[in-house]
């Protein structure tokens, strides 16, 4: 053990400048891995803080009716169990507020909401005048209101207002306010008022509508458990429970897969410096090929010698990782520059590295030195100490260690892959790829040297020779094609998965998009509230109504649908819900046909439906099919004319199960839903939406401006990272791949300069570079390519669960570069060869 | 004791089996000095590569004080070697990532000798190197770096010394020196085998082969010995 | 021709047992050739109400039962507003030569009772100026009874469906008995 420490401390002493590109790849990769785990660490801590801001609390027991006593014990009694001792209620109601003196004489509907003084546990309630919120501003009949209600109704802050009879004061505005769901469906601006002074408004008598809360304060490691123990003990009672966690908007889900993805890259980086390494090893092996077998001459086993070589890898691997995690410290300094932080209101970042990335990004370091080091240091034990007599190649043979030790070291990838990806189907998919695309490789090399063989009878001196080296046993061809296949496969593969993470996140933060939506108006009031909005924002869009009706399907192709139960009524299982159908005559930006067609050219006056995949795949409904229809009090019969998908992530237009053919329900009659971009101007906005609910009555806006402008926030922030991330894979990859290209130059240049002092000239010397590089790379890129393709369909389908679309561009470009770049590194490699006197070359060996 | 019976080796070069060594029996005593004569391709190396378990003979079988080699697998080989046989090559063949004096020492270490520091130091001065030891072998001159070879060899006080054309890649005074060092370790009783086709070095042996085309053709004997051989 | 919203469509229950499907039971059992035709639809206000009627009521609507508003006061509507929606609705029926009556709905106190107060009084209020009969409350006895009613608190289970069929019918028989007697 001593003799394997102190060969191993010599043998780096001498060799360490060789393998400084070893270090340098696990440097890379470890560096990647503890940052990327770091930030994502950091921005879960804040994203955490975030979520429980949004919820106000750890946990929220709510009902849609006051506690029964019963249910108030078995609350007091699991708090108990699970030693929470931290509560507070809340109470919110719809409630109609009108000025008391002054302003405009209207009534309003707000959604008003009552809290204790230990409100909130989380976040901060953000005021427009600055001051800090405290309970005390709620006391003595006092409001919070939102600053569209002010406008709305004319008022400014001091100013009363009657609600449930009473006169409040206004005493603030509100800008951010923790705890009210968001996206939730409601009718007015949000309230925030003392709990008492609701509860004693009577507002909630007997059947007065409200919603009552219980938050709670919990310990970490008890929300889940408390919530499961909750879910479980109300399932049959009206009563619900979510803690923050609990996703239920698309902001968390975007963040999840955000987070799934910078795991996934730090991964992908990781494994690229595997292959450099491999490939580092591979010549560093090779060169060591003398040093192995004289200590088999005087006396090595075969043990002796591997330990010797793999202790070096490890040493290596540790102090690469070491350096990696100094790197990682200076990116995570500086990532607030490119990062930028969340917007105000929201919790800050933390950035730091954190201890169990740093342990995580030593232990990864060296345990892929180690994988990806073993397989090509095996050969070692192949070494004939003969060699010492004469030159000989050694012989490649697979024997049994050597399977069984690939097949570890698959394993451990999985595993690896697997943990960091967070993910069994990533890691499977990454693992997976990687062997299928290694395999491929190596076919592909054999097939290369076959189909080239014929060639080598060219008349012309460097595709000659070109097809002669790739040929040569021992030559690097599959080292290379090995190296920048599965390397240009991680690439295009991050930079496909990239392009199609980004679209989906785009489509949510389109600056265009809707914010506002008009819902119940009017056939005869349609073109009054498109004009009023053109007249007051005349730059913006104008909203484009969409006809909505109310149908229930009757029966399809003569078999009636009938609901059997209530449980299926309930859990809207069956066919014979409600629907809101609507009608068009083309496609939305949202929706693709998945067959027949989207109206056909013939009309032959019976009604045709378009129907979801969905509605297709659940129900079995085909094109062609007859489904009877209910609408409003009449029976219609259409035919399914063709079937859409709908991407359901894509709000602009809303989606439909049921599309109609213009011409059945013009006559119908039917209300319209708009989705509308507002101003931006808070002032303007609100005045539009008081005149707009002035004129039209019926007519009823939710304003979603405020939910959309968080997510974009996040999710540009979160675009960024995701970019800047994108971008370092790139970079470290092509650092790596010219690093293993350009390793295997020294057998390369001995040889030019040997046909140099044969009397070839610079040009042919580097024109069977050119062709031999060139087609290695570009056969190695369309590999990977083709394999990337499969990695981010997978990747997109079944883990990131986004939807995934085909970039030629970039698999084109992926294989172009590649071939490009290796080319490029041949020929620098050897630059200095063709520019060199041979002699100086060929000494110098 | 090196007993060699039927030994012959057959290599596959292109499709065709080319045999490079012709069935050899061969009996070398302890403590004998036998050169080994022949042209450049006459099958000298492959002999001594064979008698020191660097390679494999195609049949036959190769003892070693009495312990048949080629029943041997590799890590024994190894072992044996490193105790039981030195060898010292044409072309030196020092670790370039060692000193001279590591060197020297490797050997001992896998032997686990635990005087191996004081032992290695004193192969050196043996050699008359000891104030080169901390050089690395591409600052040492080809007649050193071969002298540093033969201590390499003989660091584990092997009874067995083979040398494959040590002079080949000196010149003459330094293949003297050689030589002479060579000549000493024979004195102390070292069975030696000396591949050359240098007809001077060879006159000091006590038996002298010659070898042609992977055979062995006649054995000549220095006259005080000649009882002792036998084929 | 009951013209409602998620009430008379019965929102959570199987089709033949919304109130509507019930009364076609009871029309039926007393001997009166009538067919029920439920016109409720889910979310409608008196707005919607109005510009459906005549698509709705077709030509041979004999007696129309209005019964919207609910949604009205679910959102804070003006009152004033769909009082004339109502005034307009049952304007429509008359020109076709349909008896009306009118269900009365309640808007939820959460809302306070300047506003309650005023959405209840409307609908006497257009009764009286429209003298057609006044079911006071569509929902009296089943509104707020825990047992009666679905989880979300608003819509009527099978059993309050029942109820309301019932205290529907006690209004509807005399204008049935009437609208029978003159054909
Ligand atoms: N692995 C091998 N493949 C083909 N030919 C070989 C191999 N090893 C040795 N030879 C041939 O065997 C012959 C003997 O070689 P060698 O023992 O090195 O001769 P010497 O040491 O006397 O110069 C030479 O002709 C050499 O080319
Ligand atoms: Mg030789």
């Amino acid at each position: 053990m001593v003799f394997v420490a102190k060969m191993a401390l010599r043998e780096l002493r001498a060799s360490w400048k060789r393998l400084l590109f070893f270090f340098a790849c696990i440097a890379i990769g470890v560096a990647s891995i503890v940052s990327l785990r770091s930030l994502t660490q950091n921005v879960r801590v804040a994203i955490t803080g975030q979520a429980k801001a949004l919820t106000a609390a750890d946990i929220v027991i709510s009902s849609n009716r006051p506690f029964s006593s019963d249910a108030l014990a078995k609350i007091e009694q699991r708090l108990r169990e699970y030693s929470v001792t931290e509560r507070t209620n809340a109470v919110q109601t719809d409630t109609m507020v009108r000025p008391a003196t002054g302003g405009r004489a209207v009534a309003r509907m707000v959604e008003v909401r009552g809290v204790e003084p230990a409100f909130p546990f989380y976040g901060t309630v953000v005021l427009q005048s600055g001051g800090t919120y405290a309970h005390a501003l709620l006391q003595n009949r006092g409001l919070l209101v939102r600053p569209e209600l002010l406008a709305q109704l004319g008022l400014k802050v001091g100013d009363a207002l009657i609600l449930g009879g009473a006169p409040y004061t206004i005493r603030d505005v509100v800008l951010v306010e923790p705890g009210r769901r968001l996206g939730g469906f409601s009718f007015g601006p949000p309230v925030l008022m003392d709990r008492a002074d609701l509860l004693k408004s009577g507002l909630l008598s007997t059947f007065g509508r409200g919603r009552y809360e219980i938050m709670l304060r919990v310990p970490e490691r008890s929300v889940a458990p408390l919530l499961g123990r909750l879910r479980r003990d109300f399932r049959d009672f009206p009563v619900g429970a979510r803690s923050y966690r609990t996703n239920e908007d698309n902001l968390s889900e975007d963040l999840m897969r955000a987070e799934n993805y910078l795991s996934l890259i730090g991964l992908v980086i990781v494994v690229l410096g595997g292959i450099g390494v491999s490939s580092v090893i591979r010549v560093f092996v090779q060169q060591k090929l003398k040093a192995v077998a004289v200590l088999k001459c005087v006396g090595g086993t075969n043990p002796q010698i591997l330990a010797i070589y793999l202790a070096q890898v490890i040493a290596l691997g540790l102090a690469g990782s070491a350096v990696g995690v100094g790197l990682a410290g200076v990116v995570v300094a500086w990532a607030p520059a490119f990062v930028g932080n969340l917007p105000p209101g929201t919790v800050e970042i933390q950035y730091e590295l954190t201890a169990a990335a740093v342990l995580q990004g030593l232990g990864i370091g060296v345990l892929v030195s180690l994988l990806f080091s073993l397989v090509p240091l095996l050969q070692v034990r192949h070494v004939k100490p003969s060699l010492l007599l004469r030159e000989t190649s050694v012989a490649r043979r697979r024997d049994w260690l050597e399977i069984a030790v690939i097949a570890l070291v698959v394993s451990a990838l999985a595993g690896l892959a697997i943990w960091q990806a967070a993910s069994m189907r990533v890691g499977l998919a990454v693992t997976a790829g990687f062997i299928g695309v290694t395999i491929v490789l190596h076919l592909t090399g054999r097939l290369l040297v076959r189909t080239v063989r014929p060639l080598a009878r060219s008349r012309w001196f460097p595709l000659r020779h070109a097809v002669l080296r790739v040929g040569r046993p021992g030559n690097q061809t599959r080292a290379i094609l090995l190296a920048v296949g599965l390397g240009s496969f991680f690439m295009i593969g991050v930079r496909l998965l990239q392009t199609n993470l980004l679209d989906s996140f785009n489509v949510q933060v389109r600056e265009d998009g809707p914010d506002m939506f008009l819902i119940d108006i009017q056939q005869d009031q349609v073109d009054g509230v498109v004009a009023l909005f053109t007249s007051t924002t005349p730059s913006l869009p104008p909203p484009r109504p969409i006809p909505v009706l109310r149908a229930r399907v009757a029966g399809v192709r003569g078999r009636e649908v009938n609901m059997e139960s209530y449980q299926e009524v309930r859990g809207r299982g069956s066919l014979g819900r409600e629907y809101v159908i609507t009608y068009r005559p083309t496609l939305e930006d949202n929706e693709t046909l998945v067959e027949g067609d989207f109206w056909s050219a013939t009309n032959d006056g019976q009604p045709q439906v378009s129907i979801e995949v969905g509605i297709h795949e659940r129900f079995r409904i085909m094109v062609g099919d007859i489904m009877r229809f209910e609408v409003v009090g009449r029976t219609i019969e259409a035919r399914v004319a063709s079937i859409r998908r709908v991407n359901w992530r894509d709000p602009r237009r809303g989606g439909f199960m049921f599309v109609f053919r213009p011409g059945t329900f013009e006559q119908a009659p039917h209300a319209y839903i708009a989705p509308a971009k507002g101003p931006d101007d808070p002032s303007v906005r609100g005045r539009l939406q008081h005149d707009l609910v002035a004129r039209y009555p019926n007519v009823s806006v939710i304003d979603v401006s405020e939910i959309l402008e968080t997510v974009r926030k996040v999710v540009r922030g979160v675009t960024l990272a995701i970019s800047v991330v994108g971008a370092i894979v790139l970079f470290s990859g092509i650092l790596i791949l010219v690093g293993s290209v350009s390793m295997t130059k020294f057998q390369k240049v001995y040889e030019a300069a040997i046909f140099k002092t044969l009397g070839a000239s610079t040009r042919s010397i580097a024109g069977m570079i050119v062709l031999e590089y060139g087609a290695l790379g570009l056969l190695a890129g369309a590999v990977g390519s083709i394999g990337a393709l499969a990695l981010s369909w997978t990747v997109s389908r079944f883990a990131l669960d986004i939807p995934w679309e085909p970039s030629p561009i970039v698999n084109l470009a992926g294989i172009a570069i590649t071939g490009m770049l290796v080319c490029g590194i041949g020929v620098t490699s050897s630059l200095d060869v063709l520019r060199r006197k041979p002699l100086a070359t060929l000494r110098a060996e | 004791m090196i007993r060699l019976q039927g030994v012959s080796k057959t290599v596959t070069s292109g499709d065709r089996p080319l045999t490079i060594l012709h069935s050899t029996d061969l009996f070398i005593p302890s403590g004998q000095f036998v050169a080994v004569m022949g042209p450049s391709g006459s099958g000298k190396s492959t002999l001594l590569g064979l008698i020191a378990g660097l390679d494999a003979p195609t049949t036959g079988t190769i003892e070693i004080d009495g312990i048949d080699i080629t029943t041997l697998g590799e890590d024994d080989l190894a072992k044996l070697r490193g105790e039981a046989i030195g060898f010292v090559f044409q072309f030196f063949h020092l670790i370039p990532s060692l000193t001279a004096y590591e060197n020297v020492l490797v050997p001992m270490e896998i032997a686990r000798r635990r005087d191996a520091p004081r032992r290695a130091a004193e192969r050196l001065a043996e050699i008359g190197l000891e104030a080169r030891g901390h050089h690395y072998p591409s600052q040492l001159s080809g007649g050193e770096q071969q002298r540093v070879a033969i201590a390499r060899a003989l660091s584990n006080d092997p009874p067995i010394l083979l040398a494959d054309e040590p002079t080949g890649n000196l010149d003459a005074a330094n293949g003297r020196h050689i030589m002479e060092l060579l000549g000493a370790i024979h004195a102390r009783g070292v069975t030696l085998v000396l591949a050359t086709h240098d007809v001077e070095l060879a006159a000091s042996a006590d038996v002298r082969l010659a070898m042609r085309d992977g055979r062995i053709l006649n054995a000549e004997f220095a006259e005080p010995r000649r009882r002792q051989w036998s084929s | 021709m009951v013209l409602g919203d998620s009430l008379t469509f019965g929102l959570g229950l199987p089709s033949d047992e919304s109130y509507p499907a019930i009364l076609q039971r009871k029309l039926d059992q007393a001997g009166y050739r009538y067919e029920v035709v439920n016109a409720g639809v889910s979310g409608e206000t008196s707005a919607g109400g109005l510009r459906r009627l005549d698509w709705a009521l077709g030509n041979d609507a004999r007696i129309l039962i209005l019964a919207l508003g609910g949604n009205d006061g679910l959102r804070g509507i003006p009152v004033e507003s769909m009082k004339a929606n109502l005034s307009a609705i049952i304007d429509g029926a008359k020109r076709r030569g349909a008896a009306v009556l009118l269900a009365g709905m309640e808007a939820p106190p959460n809302l306070g009772n300047a506003y309650t107060g005023e959405f209840r009084g409307a609908f006497r209020e257009v009764a009286q100026q429209q003298a057609v009969p006044l079911l006071p409350f569509l929902l009296q006895g089943v509104a707020g009874v825990a047992s009666l009613n679905q989880g979300d608190r608003i819509h009527p289970n099978r059993e309050g469906a029942r109820l309301v069929a019932e205290h529907v019918w006690r209004s509807l028989e005399p204008i049935v008995r009437e609208d029978a007697a003159r054909r």
